[in-house]
């Protein structure tokens, strides 16, 4: 039956790294056919590993702040999630609010293109509060999208990396 | 052990949500230099490996994680950079790339046969060369590997006895002539 590893691989390996060979391992390691592969590997990856270590890697600063800056993004992007619906919701707004308009203020063509429509938002609104609930209409979303449009654009804008403390 | 008991604090203070620069710096000096050769070594590719190093970091630093000791942090950490691997082969399935500044890095008298063992542990595949490094380079055991591929011990046994086996094909006939 094929063996799948030998106890002592792990040995033979730590062996190759270090540089400290017991005589019974040397011995073990040539005998043993796991091992033998197990230490030629071994110092073929440690002299791949030796190479590869030397070359500069990333400033922990760097790696740091890059850090720092996408926390703050993380951040501000759950903190924009209520603006975000906010400015759904202005949409819907808007779009109810010109519908109702349309429909009350419909020009002659309107209303005979569309009169059961007219006439059910006629009936919602009459008389002299009609003048001020429009106004307080166009008023709140105006408000509205100025406010949702404000906060969003700032949302938006990606935060820079910091190049200094 | 100064750098073992920054990588507790670290850990203690992760959970805590509050890192401190100092503290990261302790941990990222005593594990980047392994990690990134592991990427590297994986990826074939400094750019690429010094963003996946950039990004592990990253990621290890916004999460918070249970407490962990030195060996947990950095299987951990291996962790991290394993999966970001794979995400980056399954998105790029990119064929290696003999990079210059790796060739132009090992100059040395016995160039050619570095080369002859960089172009035979090219062969293996990405799986194949992060379990021989873990197992080999960085004396993980079976648990550690599992730990930090996301595989399970028991495949691990078989998968690293392929790898080893294909990898001592491979490496026999330079290894016998160098």
């Amino acid at each position: 039956m094929t063996r799948l590893r030998c106890d002592q691989e792990p040995a033979v390996s730590r062996a190759v790294r270090t540089g400290f060979w017991s005589d019974a391992l040397e011995r073990h390691a040539e005998s043993c056919s796991i091992c033998a592969e197990a230490r030629t590997i071994s110092q073929a990856l440690l002299e791949e590993s030796t190479r590869l270590r030397t070359a500069a890697s990333p400033g922990a600063t760097q790696v740091w702040l890059e850090a720092r800056r996408r926390a703050r993004l993380h951040l501000r992007h759950r903190a924009s999630l209520w603006f975000r619906a906010l400015r759904t919701l202005t949409c819907v707004y808007a779009v109810a609010a010109f519908a109702w308009l349309s429909s009350h203020h419909a020009t002659p063509a309107a209303s005979r293109w569309s009169p059961s429509f007219h006439a059910d938002f006629a009936s919602l609104l009459s008389g002299p509060a009609e003048i001020l609930a429009v106004a307080g209409a166009l008023a709140a979303a105006l408000c509205i999208s100025m406010g949702s449009w404000y906060l969003l654009r700032e949302a938006r804008q990606p935060l820079q990396p910091n190049p200094g403390r | 052990m100064e750098p073992s008991s920054g990588i507790v604090s670290l850990t203690l203070a992760a959970q805590a949500g509050a890192v401190h620069e100092a503290d990261f710096r302790i941990l990222y000096d005593a594990t980047s230099p392994p990690l990134r050769a592991y990427l590297l070594h994986v990826c074939r590719r400094p750019d690429v490996a010094d963003d996946l190093l950039q990004e592990t970091y990253c990621r290890y630093l916004m999460r918070r994680h249970p407490v962990m000791d030195e060996s947990q942090t950095r299987s951990w950490l291996f962790r991290i950079a394993t999966n970001l691997l794979h995400d980056r082969v399954r998105v790029r399935s990119r064929a290696d790339v003999v990079v210059p500044e790796m060739v132009e890095r090992g100059v040395a008298p016995n160039l050619e046969s570095r080369l002859d063992v960089q172009s035979t542990l090219r062969q293996l595949k990405p799986r194949e060369r992060e379990l021989l490094w873990l197992a080999y380079v960085e004396g993980m055991n079976h648990e550690e590997i599992a730990t930090a591929t996301g595989l399970r011990a028991l495949s691990i046994k078989i998968l690293l006895f392929r790898a080893r086996r294909k990898a001592a094909l491979l490496l026999a006939p330079k290894t016998r002539f160098a």
